[in-house]
């Protein structure tokens, strides 16, 4: 049993997407929005990669349930006496069991901390929380990796957010996905010293994310399309900008 | 043959010559749209000094920990500005979790 695609067959075929295979690294407020969102389209062959484990504090901005059978009285563990609750749980198991159960898609996870060293697919999604960790996958496992062909990069303010989506291949891409890097301690941070992490945010920029990938797969079945390589958007007041590499 | 109301006030229109193109006088400055990202952006007349660092001291705007954007693409506080050009400021950000 899978979701019908039917609704958004004509912008996303998911049958023509086949079993290309898509790698979500961080699965936070923006990775677990992500893999649901490709499941949701019927991307079936999801790969997500994440090490840590659920957080009382992500429930607030990540899709992780404080309830896994909401109908269960407060405390009582679910009929295999496992608790009743994501909350700590490894993130990439609790999001299998989410997305089966919302979509009937069965992703792949992967509870290992990714260095660029793991094999990758033709899309990949590089969602984690700092900078050093984008670069030093971006340089063992994605700059001329001819395997994947659509990288999206994702950065999230509490008001703001930037999505940058490129082929790891081409030199131009290469060279501004690069120049547009910064070190994390350049980075804002909230007054706490953590990233800044609002669920609607995420919202915005899991969404533009995977509208990266479904443009590119627009092109790539021959539809007239062009990226945005990079858009960089802000909500108070709402204002965005994209430009091509 | 049956014409359109329209074709037919077409063709009794006389024709005009056209007008010569006037030069667009100089009016001795730009407008630039200017702001931060987030946050509200505004239209200033720069007068003097046509660059990014005109732009900023203009509108008050401190560029320290931003990145410069100027119609989308990174510019730097030397960088040249012309009529109607989009000076941002954005911010450097990290977070996904």
């Amino acid at each position: 049993m899978s979701v019908d695609p039917l609704r958004h067959i004509s912008v996303f075929p998911p049958h023509a997407f086949g079993a290309r295979r898509v790698d979500v690294i961080g699965c936070g407020a923006t990775g677990s929005r992500v893999v649901l969102s490709l499941a949701n389209l019927g991307v079936e062959n999801i790969h997500a990669w994440d090490f840590d484990r659920v957080e009382e504090h992500n429930l607030a901005n990540q899709v992780f349930r404080l309830k896994i059978d909401p109908s269960l009285p407060d405390g009582e563990p679910l009929p295999d006496g496992t608790p009743n609750t994501d909350v700590g749980l490894l993130k990439v198991e609790a999001l299998k069991h989410i997305v089966l159960g919302k979509t009937g898609v069965a992703i792949q996870s992967h509870a290992e901390k990714v260095d660029g060293s793991q094999p990758l697919g033709e899309v990949v999604f590089l969602l984690t929380d700092t900078m050093s960790s984008r670069k030093e996958i971006w340089e063992k496992g994605l700059k001329f990796k001819l395997q994947t062909r659509l990288a999206v990069e994702t950065r999230m303010g509490a008001d703001n957010g930037r999505i940058y989506a490129l082929n790891p291949n081409l030199l131009d891409h290469i060279r501004a996905w690069e120049e547009a890097w910064y070190p994390d301690e350049e980075a804002e941070v909230s007054a706490c010293g953590a990233s800044i992490s609002v669920g609607p945010t995420a919202e915005i920029i899991a969404g533009l994310a995977v509208w990266q990938m479904v443009r590119w797969f627009a092109v790539e079945e021959g539809g007239e399309d062009a990226l945005d390589n990079e858009i960089i958007f802000g909500l108070r007041s709402t204002n965005a900008i994209s430009r091509q590499f | 043959m049956a014409r359109s109301r329209t074709a037919a006030r077409t063709a009794r229109r006389p024709a005009r010559a056209a007008a010569p193109a006037a030069a667009p006088a100089d009016p001795g400055f730009i407008t630039v749209r200017i702001g931060k990202l987030p946050g509200r952006i505004d239209t200033i007349a720069l007068n003097g000094g046509r660059k990014v660092a005109d732009a900023l001291a203009g509108a008050n705007l401190d560029g320290n920990g931003h990145e410069i954007k100027v119609n989308a693409a990174p510019a730097t506080m030397d960088t040249d500005l012309k009529q109607d050009d989009t000076v941002l400021l954005v911010r450097k950000i990290r977070g996904n979790a």
